[in-house]
């Protein structure tokens, strides 16, 4: 069975997303995952998120995936420790580092090779598996992938109903913290890397600023590094079929308005496929809803990076000293 | 010809064609990663195959050490060309590859075969602590590429835990990002020029105060590396494995630059002075000048005059 894995970058999105039809929710820890601040929840937050989430039948999975530096392994120690003893067993993690040292030192918790791990192939599959994951999150995997990951390897695998194929791998970008980084104190006892995208997801969106292609002189201007927005709709139901074990909605910068819609709506596709698997077909109508939320989604993660372009060129202060309203 | 095999250092640099290995100086680097492993398109490619095991012989034949320089993330349908690398290069009688992801270190550490040979995890493996430079070396990783993001203070602490030699990038265009595409390609028309010859023409990204190269699939740092005056620091501290970003370079900048780190690394051996300037000719092979990375915790392309000093 698919499960339906919605987002969390709030209190009130968590609840919506139970609420919309979500069997599972992922929330950011606070400092680790790749998320400003303001997307993520301390202790506190996350263990009334758990309690409700809990309540309502609905598993919660807390997503630590950036890629700590040696500064942060006792604290990044102690936050697992946090977790654990307030009832999470599910995380989502990047390194593969971490994933071996938490595979052992916690082996029975469920580990989800994050989508910031960079998965492209059976062998990054295989090794992951070896290290303690438990599952893998592909980007718009063709089918015959998924289908090789279920039949050769005992892992499982999630892809996202829609997203983002970024110019450069998620995880093998440094070209934010080159342009600009700098260590800041912030509230947690950790310091802060604004700029890397790795350590702490606060990435410039340098590949959304109109660059200018030069011998010498311009020879092309306002050259973009596109990505390429995806929405899985026209290969999910070969995608339920390959056996995908779940389907995750981005957006915990989004609104709460299009992740509730979009889980609502792939909400009614999994239980129609669940319903009639071999004669399920998704009517044009819910396609073209799939589409419009993703362009309104698009156009929400536009104002965004504009935002932190012009943080970046010093225009507006930077993101990483906001108030923590999360904490 | 000076002996390179009594050094106890090792100084290399990449080399993507048979022709610039041809040009390359053997006297300066004594060990070589062949291939563009960040972009397959690129004109003449060692990762290519045809060329390889001529390469391969070239590199012993000096004297120094080839490296085959597997595909850095490879998809699905190009694992079939990681094992024939891997073949061709047993055949050839390479001195170890180099693996820039999990899976492809993953593949490595199931061979037998390759055991006893030098296997590099690179600097796109992401390596930013000791945990993940141990796990890789549990997988017969035997010289281990940090993070290019890491501050010192973060490489000196996975040093301290012991997984083996580091190799340090000193110099030239630093990798920044990976892609499935490339700019240069998507601009070709507006460009009048195609894949392959684009990423060879002298073109350069600009934004604001910012520069960046654009070379097929890789993103690197339009300004160039410069660590030289740390030499003595690296030295001090034990480092004894360094590279020059060559994959963007022609030979003759190499051998040019990597030569004023030779004579630095020289000297260091000997425990004889080494100078304390940046020599003009490594000021002039960069374009956009040189930054520190971020060995000191800023932004990768600032430079500032400062010198981690060792206690």
């Amino acid at each position: 069975m698919t499960v339906l894995i919605g987002p969390a970058g709030s209190r009130e999105m968590a609840f919506a997303s139970i609420e919309s039809g979500a069997d599972e929710v992922y929330v950011g820890l606070l400092h680790w995952s790749l998320r400003s601040p303001c997307f993520e929840m301390g202790i506190n937050q996350l263990r009334q998120v758990n309690d409700y989430a809990m309540s309502r039948g609905v598993a919660m999975r807390v997503a630590l995936n950036t890629y700590p530096w040696e500064d942060d392994l006792l604290e990044f120690d102690r936050e697992i420790a946090r977790l654990r003893d307030i009832g999470i067993s599910s995380f989502i993690l990047a390194d593969i580092g971490s994933i071996y040292s938490m595979h052992k030192d916690y082996p029975d918790v469920f580990i989800q090779a994050s989508v910031a791990a960079d998965v492209r192939n059976m062998d990054d599959v295989r090794a992951f598996e070896v290290a303690g994951a438990d599952s893998v999150t592909l980007l718009r995997p063709a089918p015959g992938f998924v289908r090789k990951v279920k039949q050769e390897t005992g892992m499982k695998v999630e892809v996202f109903a829609y997203g983002y194929l970024n110019y450069t791998y998620r995880a093998r970008c440094y070209i934010s913290s080159y342009l600009r980084h700098a260590y800041t104190s912030g509230p947690s006892s950790r310091e802060q890397a604004s700029g890397s995208f790795n350590r702490e997801g606060f990435c410039n969106r340098a590949c959304k600023c109109h660059w200018t292609i030069t011998d010498g002189h311009p020879e092309v201007e306002g050259v973009t590094m596109n990505s390429y927005p995806f929405v899985t709709i026209a290969d999910l139901i070969e995608l339920l079929r390959a056996g995908i074990d779940g389907l995750k909605i981005q957006g915990r910068e989004n609104s709460i308005d299009v992740v509730t819609e979009a889980i609502r709506l792939y909400r009614q596709i999994l239980d129609g496929y669940r319903q009639d698997p071999a004669g399920f077909t998704i009517p044009e109508v819910t396609a073209e809803s799939a589409y419009r939320i993703d362009r309104i989604r698009h156009r929400e993660m536009k104002s965004r990076s504009a935002v932190m372009i012009r943080e970046m060129l010093g225009v507006t202060p930077d993101a990483s000293n906001r108030v923590q309203r999360n904490r | 010809m000076r002996s390179i095999m009594q050094q106890d250092f090792r100084l290399a640099t990449e080399v993507a064609t048979i022709k610039r290995l041809k040009d390359l100086d053997f006297t300066v680097f004594n060990r070589v990663y062949l291939g563009n492993p960040f972009c397959l398109d690129f004109r003449e490619n060692l990762l290519a195959v045809d060329n390889l095991s001529e390469a391969i012989r070239l590199v012993n034949d000096a004297g120094a050490c080839p490296i085959v320089s597997l595909v850095a993330m490879p998809a699905n349908d190009q694992l079939p060309l990681i094992d024939e690398l891997i073949e061709v290069g047993l055949a050839a009688g390479t001195g170890g590859f180099e693996a820039h992801s999990v899976g492809v270190l993953h593949r490595l550490s199931e061979r037998k075969d390759v055991y006893g040979l030098t296997i590099v995890a690179g600097g796109f493996s992401n390596i930013y602590t000791r945990r993940t430079a141990i796990l890789y070396a549990e997988k017969g990783a035997t010289l281990l590429v940090p993070n290019y993001e890491l501050p010192w203070e973060a490489i000196e602490s996975i040093t301290a835990a012991n997984p083996g030699p580091l190799e340090i990038l000193i110099h030239g265009k630093i990798p920044l990002g990976l892609s499935d595409s490339c700019l240069l390609v998507e601009r070709s028309d507006d460009l009048g020029t195609k894949c392959p010859d684009s990423c060879l023409s002298d073109l350069w990204l600009e934004f604001h105060k910012w520069s960046l190269k654009s070379f097929g699939k890789l993103t690197s740092s339009g300004k160039d590396l410069c660590l030289l005056p740390e030499m003595p620091f690296f030295w001090a501290k034990s480092i004894r494995n360094f590279r020059i970003a060559g994959v963007a370079e022609k030979p003759e900048t190499l051998n040019e630059v990597g030569q004023v780190y030779r004579d630095v690394l020289e000297s260091l051996q000997k425990s004889t002075a080494v100078p304390a300037y940046i020599p003009e000719q490594v000021r002039m092979a960069s374009r956009y000048g040189l930054c520190n990375g971020y060995l000191y915790g800023r932004s990768g392309c600032d430079w500032v005059e400062q010198h981690l000093q060792a206690t």
